[in-house]
Parts: C-alpha cells; sequence; structure tokens
C-alpha cells in the first residue's frame, strides 16, 4: 500500500537540508520497524518520495511524503508508531492511502502559503507596502540563475498578502504565492520586497504553512486532493 | 547561554545543526539538578567526533549515573569561531547550551597530534586560561585522554589529568572523586585538595606532581606520585558497558553507521603502529554478544549499516559466523555490513564476499612496503605472492578497484622499496586485467603513500624520521614511475608530518612552540588548508627550539625518554628487541598463532589475551 504522509518541521528541524531530512525519515521508519517497501538493485532504498523540498531555516506545518509498504497498516497506526520513533525535528500529522492512480505530487503543486513573522516592527509600514505590491501590475526584479542573470515579472506569482497585527510590535504575513514545478516564486524573493527602512527581513522567521493545488481561487492542500479524486 | 543569543548567530553559520544538539538518543538532563556536570570535548568538527567510538562509549557510561552528566562540545568551524568572537559569546555545549566554563569537568581526546591546537581554540573560545596553572577554582578541571596521553608532556602544561588507557572504569572513579569534592566545599571545586585525591586511582598522570629536568625526563616531586603511571585496562569486553543508544545524527558524519567493537587491540606486532602497542592486549568480545548488541543498535538507530571496528576486524576468530549470521538476518531489510580495511589474506576476500551481499563498498588492503625486504623489516607478515592471490580472488568477485595502503620514509629504506610500491600496484593491476580482459570493464588499483611519522612506545621509537625533501624525492620516483592512468596515486606534503613528529616524540619543552603557534593563528592543521607551516616554523625558531633535535636524530638505544614516565605495559626491553630484530630483518609471530613474544602486557598488568579462537594461548613468563 502507499501512504501519503503529511507531517511537520519543527524549530528543532529547521536548520535540516533535504538530504538530511530524507536520511532522518529513513531512519524512523527503520526504528519504528514499519515494513517499507525497498527498491531493487545493488543498492536498495525504501521507497519513498517527496512533494517539494523546504528550504534550510523555514519550518513546516503542512509537509509531505509518500511510502510504500509491504502489508497493510491503519492511518492512525502508522502516525503512532511513527511519532514515538521521530526526534524532536519531524512529527507526523496525518496519514491517508494513495489508492488508484495519482500523479505525483511534485507535479501537481502549484501553489504554497507562507507565515511570515516580524519581530521589531512597523506593522501599518508592512500593511501599506503590501497594498502597494497586490496594486502592482507588474514588478520586476532580477533573478539570478546558473551564472545567469535576467529581469523577471513575480506580479503574476503573488497571489495575496494578507496582514495580521500583533502585539508587542510583533507583525504576521500570510502569503499566497506561486510553487512548483512550473510556476514558481521563492519566498524569499517576496520578503526582500519588504526590505525598507525600520524593517528587518534578516529577523522573520519563515513557516511553510502548507503546499497546495490552487484552482481558481480554491486551495486544496494534498490529503483533499485524494479525497475528491480517489 | 539564552537561545535568542545563540539563534541569531546560528543563522548565519554554514551548518547549524553542528552546535544544535537535539538529535534522537542524545542526553540532556536537568542541569540544576545534577550533581557533577561534564564535558566530552572532541578536538575537531562535529562530523569527526560523531563518527569516534570513544565518545560514545564514555558519553554512555557516565550519563547513565544519575549523579552526572555529560555533554558534548566540538572544534567549531571557522564560521562559528568568527561568529562566537565577534558577538563576544562563549563556546556552548550542543545539550544545555551553556558556556563550556561552567562546568566542572572538561575531557579532551587526543586521536592525533595535529588536534592540539584546537584544544587551545576550544579552551580560549570558552574564555578558559590555557595553561593549568592560570587555571583557578572557577576553571574547569581539564583531563585528557586517548592514544596520543602515552606521550603526554607536549600538553603538560595545559592539562591537568591525564587518563591512560581505557576509560571505561576510570572516567567514573575520577568523577566519583569531583563529586566527593564538590560536596565537600559547598558545591565548589576545590582542585588542590582533587588532585591529592586523585593520586590514589591507578592510571591517572598529573603533571602537577612532576618536574622535568633539563633533558626533558620527568620525575615526581612527591613519593605518592606513581613513576611509571600505568595504563589502565578493561579485561572482560563481555562485561564492558557499551553504547546500544547511540546519538543519531541529522548530517552526515565521516562514519555515519552503527557501531560495535568487536576486539580491542592487535597482536600482530607491525613494528610502526603506535595503536598496535599501547591497546594490547588483544581482548575480544564473544560472538553472541555482538550479535545481540547488533540487534539493539539497529532497533535503537535505524542505521541501515553496521559496522564492525578494531584494530584487525579480519583476525576475530569468530567472523565469519559473526557476518553470515548478520547478514541472514539483516541483508533483506536493506541493512549492510561495513569493515575497516582488510588483512592481506584469502579469507578476507570471502568475508568481503559474504559482507557486500548488500552493498558493495570499495575493498582496502594495507600491504604497507612494496618489497618484502622493508614488509620484514616492519613485521608485516604478507608476501607478494598472497597480495596477488588476494588481488586475483577480489577481481573475481567482481571489485573493479582495489585500494593498497602504503608507508614511505620508513627505517633502512631503499630505493627498491619506493620502486617496489609501483612494482606490487602494477602486478595487482595485471591480475585484474587478466581477470576482466573479456569485458569492458576497466580494474583500477589505488595506492595511498603515506609518510611514516615515528612514535612513541614503539619499536621504531629510536630512528630518525624522514625528511620532508627526501619524501618529496620519493613521492617524485612514484609518480614517475607509474605510468598507467588506472594506478592513482594519492599522497600528501611532508611538512605536516614534522610538526606531528615533534609532538609524537616531543616533551615538555614543544609544548611552548603549541602555544606559540595558537597564538599566531595555528589551528585546524589537519584540514590541509589551514595547515600553515611557516607559522609553525616561526614558533619553533622564537621558543629556540630545534625540530631536527627532536624529528631527525637518531637516539640512543639507552636513551631515557620523556615518556617513559607512562608504561603502556609494554616493555622498553622488547620495543628494543624488536628494533634490533627490525634491522637484521626478522619476523616476530603473532601470539595468538604462534609462542607467546613475551612483550610484558600479560606478564605485567592484571590483564590477560582474551582469545575466544580453539588454540589455547600459553603465557610465558
Amino acid at each position: 500500500m502507499k501512504l501519503r504522509v503529511k507531517y511537520k518541521v519543527t524549530e528543532e528541524g529547521r536548520f535540516l537540508g533535504h538530504l538530511d531530512l530524507t536520511r532522518t525519515i529513513m531512519k524512523v521508519l527503520r526504528r519504528a520497524d514499519l515494513p517499507v517497501m525497498l527498491s531493487e538493485g545493488f543498492n536498495p532504498h525504501p521507497r519513498l518520495s517527496f512533494a517539494m523540498p523546504l528550504s534550510v531555516g523555514h519550518t513546516g506545518d503542512g509537509e509531505f511524503f509518500e511510502v510504500v509498504l509491504k502489508e497493510e497498516i491503519t492511518e492512525e497506526k502508522f502516525i503512532d508508531i511513527f511519532n514515538k520513533f521521530a526526534p524532536q525535528a519531524i512529527e507526523a500529522v496525518e496519514a491517508k492511502e494513495v489508492k488508484g492512480n495519482h500523479k505525483s505530487m511534485s507535479s501537481i503543486i502549484n501553489s504554497a502559503i507562507y507565515s511570515l513573522d516580524f519581530v521589531e516592527t512597523d506593522c501599518a509600514l508592512l500593511s501599506k507596502r503590501a497594498g502597494d505590491i497586490l496594486a502592482e501590475n507588474e514588478i520586476l526584479i532580477l533573478k539570478t540563475s546558473k551564472k545567469k542573470t535576467k529581469e523577471a515579472d513575480i506580479r503574476p506569482y503573488i497571489y495575496d498578502i494578507i496582514v495580521a497585527e500583533e502585539k508587542n510590535k510583533k507583525c504576521n504575513l500570510e502569503v499566497y504565492i506561486a510553487h512548483g514545478s512550473k510556476e514558481n516564486l521563492k519566498v524569499q524573493e517576496l520578503l526582500n520586497l519588504f526590505s525598507l527602512e525600520g524593517i528587518f527581513i534578516e529577523k522573520v522567521s519563515i513557516k511553510r504553512k502548507g503546499l497546495y493545488v490552487k484552482k481558481d481561487n480554491e486551495y486544496l492542500d494534498l490529503m483533499e486532493v485524494l479525497t475528491n479524486v480517489g | 547561554m539564552s537561545l535568542i543569543e545563540i539563534n541569531k548567530i546560528l543563522n548565519k553559520v554554514e551548518k547549524p545543526l553542528r552546535y544544535l544538539g537535539d538529535e534522537y538518543n542524545a542526553i540532556k538532563k536537568d542541569w540544576e539538578k545534577t550533581g557533577v556536570k561534564s564535558l566530552f570535548a572532541f578536538p575537531d568538527l562535529y562530523e569527526v567526533g560523531m563518527s569516534h567510538l570513544g565518545l560514545k562509549i564514555i558519553y554512555n557510561i557516565v550519563n547513565q549515573h544519575p549523579e552526572m552528566l555529560m555533554e558534548r562540545v566540538f572544534t567549531p568551524w571557522v564560521d562559528m569561531e568568527e561568529e562566537l568572537r565577534k558577538n563576544d559569546l562563549s563556546l556552548f555545549s550542543l545539550e544545555n547550551k551553556k558556556p563550556i566554563n561552567e562546568f566542572d569537568v572538561i575531557g579532551f581526546t587526543l586521536q592525533y597530534e595535529m588536534t592540539f591546537t584546537n584544544i587551545l581554540n576550544i579552551l580560549d573560545l570558552g574564555k578558559i586560561p590555557l595553561l593549568s596553572k592560570d587555571r583557578t577554582n572557577n576553571n574547569p578541571l581539564i583531563i585528557a585522554g586517548g592514544p596520543c596521553v602515552f606521550n603526554p608532556e607536549p600538553l603538560a602544561d595545559f592539562v591537568d589529568v591525564f587518563i591512560i588507557g581505557d576509560g571505561e572504569e576510570i572516567i567514573i572513579e575520577l568523577l566519583e572523586e569531583v563529586k566527593k569534592n564538590k560536596n565537600a566545599n559547598n558545591g565548589l571545586l576545590n582542585k588542590e585538595s582533587l588532585l591529592k585525591e586523585l593520586l590514589k586511582i591507578q592510571g591517572l598522570y598529573i603533571p602537577s606532581f612532576y618536574n622535568v629536568d633539563d633533558k626533558g625526563i620527568v620525575y615526581p616531586v612527591v613519593p605518592e606520585a606513581p613513576c611509571p603511571v600505568i595504563k589502565r585496562t578493561v579485561n572482560d569486553l563481555d562485561q564492558a558497558e557499551f553504547p546500544l543508544k547511540p546519538i543519531v545524527p541529522y548530517i552526515e558524519t565521516v562514519h555515519d553507521r552503527g557501531m560495535v567493537e568487536v576486539l580491542r587491540g592487535c597482536n600482530r606486532g607491525c613494528r610502526f603502529c603506535h595503536a598496535g602497542i599501547v591497546y594490547r592486549p588483544v581482548r575480544e568480545r564473544s560472538k553472541e554478544v555482538l550479535l545481540d548488541q547488533v540487534k539493539e543498535i539497529i532497533k535503537n538507530t535505524g542505521y541501515d549499516e553496521v559496522s564492525f571496528t578494531s584494530l584487525s576486524t579480519s583476525d576475530y576468530s569468530g567472523i565469519e559466523g559473526l557476518i553470515r549470521e548478520t547478514a541472514d538476518e539483516y541483508s533483506e531489510k536493506g541493512i549492510g555490513i561495513s569493515l575497516p580495511s582488510l588483512r592481506v589474506d584469502n579469507f578476507s576476500v570471502n568475508i568481503a564476499k559474504e559482507v557486500s551481499r548488500v552493498r558493495k563498498s570499495t575493498l582496502t588492503f594495507a600491504p604497507e612496503a612494496g618489497t618484502q625486504r622493508m614488509r620484514d623489516i616492519i613485521n608485516k607478515g604478507v608476501t607478494e605472492e598472497g597480495m596477488l592471490e588476494v588481488a586475483r580472488a577480489a577481481f573475481y568477485e567482481g571489485w573493479q578497484n582495489i585500494k593498497l595502503y602504503f608507508m614511505i620514509g620508513l627505517p633502512w629504506e631503499r630505493e627498491e622499496d619506493v620502486l617496489g610500491i609501483v612494482d606490487l600496484a602494477r602486478k595487482v593491476l595485471a591480475e585484474g586485467d587478466k581477470i576482466y580482459q573479456d569485458s569492458h570493464h576497466k580494474p583500477k588499483v589505488t595506492i595511498s603513500v603515506a609518510a611514516f611519522v615515528p612514535k612513541a612506545h614503539t619499536p621504531f621509537q629510536w630512528v630518525p624520521q624522514d625528511t620532508p625533501e627526501s619524501i618529496r624525492e620519493k613521492q617524485i620516483l612514484i609518480k614517475k614511475n607509474i605510468r598507467s592512468k588506472r594506478i592513482v596515486f594519492n599522497y600528501h606534503d611532508g611538512e605536516l608530518g614534522l610538526i606531528e613528529g615533534v609532538f609524537a616524540r616531543g616533551d615538555r619543552k614543544v609544548g611552548k612552540a603549541l602555544l606559540n603557534a595558537f597564538k599566531k593563528g595555528c589551528k585546524l592543521d589537519s584540514w590541509r588548508h589551514f595547515f600553515d607551516f611557516e607559522k609553525w616554523l616561526e614558533s619553533f625558531n622564537e621558543e629556540d627550539i630545534s625540530l631536527d633535535n627532536y624529528n631527525f636524530r637518531e637516539r640512543a638505544l639507552d636513551e631515557k625518554f620523556s615518556w617513559d614516565i607512562i608504561n603502556p605495559g609494554v616493555r622498553k626491553s622488547f620495543l628494543k628487541s624488536e628494533y634490533e630484530k627490525a634491522s637484521r630483518g626478522e619476523l616476530t609471530g603473532d601470539c595468538r598463532f604462534t609462542l607467546c613474544s613475551v612483550c610484558g602486557v600479560c606478564q605485567d598488568l592484571p590483564v590477560k589475551i582474551d582469545y575466544k579462537g580453539d588454540r589455547k594461548i600459553e603465557i610465558k613468563s
């Protein structure tokens, strides 16, 4: 059976690179003695796949992996056992069986919601800036990739920004952006737009709240996709 | 330290996980409620230190004690050091994130001479005075263990107490005294009275109770101070504590696998080998105990590989059964076995075959020298025909790349011995070519050639070290003669070996140059990129210390050594006779397979060779 597992990357886990995370999850599965199916060949590996890698330094509330098991196990039991053997860096939240044919997670994800926590900041200024950004028709930034630098319009990849003021000069931004193999915006590129006088973007804590399949204005999370189709 | 402060700098360093702790199986005890606070300080990077078995063993033992805790610290990488210094923060422990000066005891492991500057750097980053005499009761007691303590004098000005030999039992004895001392002094350490109490524990060298004469020879200044200090040994490995729940790092480490120690010590008697003397005698762990440990470790860590470590794993009497039973149990779960370098014989190829049921790794052998003459001088019982037979078997079993370890700069070396390395490599490759002649595969031989550095307490402790110029010539000679793209030649500059050599056979005086070099910025010397030979030379010159006198002088047979203060159990008379036999190219057998060679360990120490094979060993007097 194939399971899709939603998990969190905690504060303790935010410095794990994607490879560290993969290795960590493999170890949890082995410690838990879960009946993971191995790949064929000279160097057998657990059959495990991931959605989109999370950047180092970010936490995540809705991360996903899929694993193929040799035996049936209930979704609840999987979560229980997994968490019993997980280190502080990760926590499984939900598991669902992937029945029938489904496209790979990485091919269907097209958007993400990030939560940005600002401290010692001017919330009014942030709020105004968010409004300005959304009012623009075009936002050109310089994108660098493999020795090439080119100008690109990122405005189409910014879907929404919701500002919530909190106590003690703290402020939370919830941003909805394009995120996937076709259209993609790095959250850091969006954050850079808020680099204004009196706002220290290097102090912002970044959390990826979830990965979604966006259709028109509806954001379906990867678990809901399974229920809707399957 | 506050997490806010630490978080601020963690965001700026390359690999924050090196400093964060929180790994699976890490033990974080209640700081306020635990009486004795100790810190294991590994003077190299996290990735190196977390691969070290000694750390796992000691960490496990101390943390099992309800009134003691042990945390970890490693040499920070340069980016982290810069952030700490810039922000005026102390180096902190991984578990409770405490400044290292707040511990009662800091224990360093001395694995390699070229990490000595890192020890000073760790103290300095913890705002702890480097010299023992400058430290007060408000600073931790600084202790050190590991193989390099058998020549402790270069660090005698910096370290309060050296632990000589196996640390399993003695560490708790020492910390018990720390506990008593703190209880008697309202929770504060009184080092003066503590050190006096520690004199009663066998296996500790406490430099403050000794003095040195103008030749660097150590003598006691109080009647209670032992002379020499005799090493401690664990007598029964089956009874010894072993870490079954080792910490599982998030990041990849050098040896990223579970570890079981199949045996300790090696009696092969290679005359250049330091470990082969200081870890004697051979003590094996029973197969049943090992199989249980493998099971527990895999269950508790989730590793997909387990390593059977020791100085010479193919010598373990139960190796075949151990590997077969492990492979039978775990290969279908995708859990593999890894072995350190193998002895040169066919038996080893059979083992390797069994091991490769899950993954095929590179095969490594250590003939050490290129000619029979030289192999006899160093007492390496390997013949050319034996080596070729092994190569044939390995290529036949499907390995395409064989790795060979050699040394140059050995005593009585001639040009023919150096060329012999190339010759042997070529013959090994020819065996591969024969086997792969009808295949599109092209076999490869990698030769790693190290420059020999004479070490204290070995039969070669009397010989002059080869000069970097001579080493360079020999490297060029090898390079010129290889003439095949499928023989890969790995080597390093000889300069680092000079500094290593001066600490390997140095006395208390060379510690002054160490301090000077550290002040000039020497650190991370084992990372070639940071090694600054010019600075080291300056440091020695300024202290008026001649490197040549330590490295290139042939020592007289009756010379007293600064390291004679330490007794590893092997008698100096045995080393002397081995040195003389080397000059005649005579071999000495391994007492597991031939007669007892009366090295002194089983005769003089309260420990006996523990061999679980069929042959009964008779210890001669």
